[in-house]
């Protein structure tokens, strides 16, 4: 219990200090990194879900159990997870666009589309997923590997 | 001899074109396994939503909580029918006390001794 609990303040601590990472980095050189070249960690913290007909719920990652930390590898045009001790999810990125103010991925898998755009100034990471009457959005930040 | 040859080599192309541009024209939608963010995120979203939707639903649909046992006044007896005699008693405090005329008086004693 008490391991359990100070993995989630270290990662949770770690999350925060993402975020706080990619928010002071900012300016040319933080824009220069988030440039869909240099890989990214990302780490979730907001959920919100929709389903068609029902009311949304939200909360933040842990309370949906979801991996914390997000891989953009861009040399391989993957976004996978980082739980350990289970096989390494991976989704493929069909679609890589760099505008001046984001980097977009975007992605189809079991029969739903989803897309991540990535503030190139601050980090902040906005997830979307769609797909059979449910969609959720999932707010974080991301800092330059 | 050598047509049936061409004809099962011809065969044997048409096979393997058939199934090369069905193998391209399939979407290539990722197995359910190993996918992470239309996978494991996905997943991991809807159940926690199906979980908060009936535990809200279930929480709708609970009967409320038992009622506490209110220690109600005894009700006033019901004031027991008055005999004719009460009644006219009843008549001459009414009357004694000038609360009615004398002909409201005689008016009221004639409808109880009627109504014996």
């Amino acid at each position: 219990m008490k391991i359990q609990i100070r993995n989630n303040l270290a990662s949770s601590g770690l999350a925060v200090g993402l975020g706080c990472a990619a928010a002071l980095l900012s300016g040319g050189v933080s824009a220069a990194r988030f440039d869909g070249a240099n890989n990214l960690v990302c780490a979730a913290m907001d959920v919100v879900g929709c389903a068609n007909g029902q009311s949304c719920v939200d909360g933040q990652a842990r309370d949906f159990e979801l991996p914390e930390f997000i891989f953009v590898d861009f040399a391989n045009k993957l976004v996978r997870g980082t739980e350990e001790g289970r096989q390494q999810e991976v989704s493929p990125i069909r679609h890589l666009d760099v505008t001046e103010e984001q980097v977009i991925l975007q992605g189809v898998e079991n029969h739903r589309g989803w897309s991540v755009a990535i503030d190139r100034q601050n980090g902040r990471m906005t997830l979307t997923s769609a797909g059979g009457d449910v969609g959720f959005m999932i707010f974080g930040a991301c800092t330059a590997l | 001899m050598s047509k049936q040859r061409n004809i099962a080599v011809a065969s044997t192309f048409v096979g393997l074109l058939t199934a090369t541009v069905l193998t391209i024209s399939a979407p290539a939608y990722s197995s359910e396994a190993g996918a992470f963010i239309g996978g494991v995120f996905a997943s991991k979203v809807v159940n926690n939503m199906e979980r908060r939707t009936r535990a809200e639903e279930a929480q709708a649909y609970s009967p409320p909580p038992a009622a506490q046992p209110v220690q109600q006044a005894a009700p006033a007896p019901a004031p027991a029918a008055q005999t004719p005699q009460q009644k006219l008693d009843q008549l001459d405090k009414l009357a004694a006390g000038g609360y009615i005329t004398p002909e409201e008086y005689k008016t009221k004693k004639q409808a109880i001794l009627d109504g014996m």
